[in-house]
């Protein structure tokens, strides 16, 4: 017999399993994002159905309950993404400062010489 | 003024939304005889650009608001591309009068230093909060950065070209004003600085509480990490 916490995990990962088909559907992300992410869902959806498969780790880190197991598990898991997106944004802002600086410099120049062709 | 001084020379000005005070700190400085004055808009919604230009000044223009700090970059890369040897940092809000310009260049050259900082003399005229600020900020970086620098938040400042590869920064926003100082006690450049005069037009404009904390902690952020 489930319990209700499980049956809401269990309705969340079908959820994102869904969500995450409909965006690659869209175009939002390639095959190899799609995979990764469905890797992730349907892992949940197992782990959550059938809370046996970590009792074995649970032993070995001394963590009595699964719930507790699942939200230290769920904290790490959203740390790590949380970091690679800070260092993804980091390089992003600096891409686009060379952009914008690039881009300027051009105009700069085109209009310098633009102006030294009319004198 | 050396006409050849004045070639080598680049006056750069980031501005953003400067349309008001930007005209006058222009032909202010391009009268004392510099003619490499160079207005950075960074993305501004007025018509700073144009005004800079009709005053007399070379102009680059980002398309969007990057921040200070890649302003000021933007605007010494653009120099030194350009063969500048030294170059001026003033911001373009009419703070910053530019006939303390030739003093910079006058202490950089008889002292032989890589950097002048222009300090601001912490009077009733600097609002109360900026005072206790500037205290806590250059008390900080004494500390934290082992170098001594009276202001560390003024805008004004002279920097030889060998001396700007050395110290170029990371930061985009006003955090460039303490990573410059953390490069260059990284780099035991020599430095001096003169007292400058400051007008404030607006209380609220420049840096808030959250910015001296932010400013804090950059500090730190730069001893430990740099840039």
């Amino acid at each position: 017999m489930l319990a209700g916490v499980q049956i809401l995990g269990i309705l969340f990962a079908l959820s994102m399993i869904y969500i995450t088909y409909v965006y690659y559907r869209r175009k939002n992300y390639n095959l190899r994002s799609l995979a990764l992410w469905m890797a992730v869902w349907i892992a949940t959806l197992v782990l959550i159905s059938v809370p046996q498969t970590v009792y074995g780790v649970m032993q070995a880190l001394q963590i009595e309950r699964t719930a507790d197991f699942f939200v230290v598990a769920g904290f790490a898991f959203f740390a790590v993404i949380i970091f690679y997106m800070y260092i993804i944004l980091k390089k992003t802002n600096q891409k686009l400062e060379d952009l914008v600086r690039q881009s300027s410099f051009y105009e700069a120049d085109k209009t310098n010489n633009k102006k030294k062709n009319k004198k | 003024m050396n006409k050849k001084t004045g070639e080598d020379v680049w006056i750069i000005i980031p501005s953003y939304n400067e349309q008001k005070n930007i005209g006058s700190v222009v032909k202010k400085t391009i009268q004392l005889g510099y003619k490499n004055v160079l207005v950075v808009d960074d993305g501004s919604k007025d018509l700073t650009k144009k005004t800079a230009e009709n005053a007399g000044a070379k102009t680059i223009r980002h398309k969007i608001n990057l921040g200070k700090g890649s302003a000021a970059k933007t605007g010494c890369d653009y120099a030194i591309n350009k063969g500048a040897k030294i170059i001026i940092l003033m911001d373009g809000d009419g703070q910053h009068k530019p006939k303390d310009i030739p003093r910079f260049i006058k202490t950089m050259k008889e002292k032989n230093v890589d950097m002048v900082f222009g300090y601001r003399q912490i009077d009733n005229n600097m609002p109360g909060v900026m005072r206790f600020g500037n205290f806590f900020i250059s008390i900080s970086t004494k500390i934290i950065q082992g170098i001594k620098i009276r202001d560390t938040q003024s805008g004004f400042r002279c920097i030889k070209a060998e001396a700007y590869k050395k110290i170029r920064w990371q930061s985009t926003d006003y955090s460039m004003e303490s990573e410059m100082i953390s490069n260059a006690a990284k780099h035991k450049l020599k430095y001096a600085e003169i007292e400058i005069q400051t007008i404030y037009h607006d209380k609220f404009k420049g840096t808030t509480i959250f910015d001296g904390i932010k400013i804090f902690i950059n500090i730190i952020r730069f001893k430990l990490f740099g840039g």
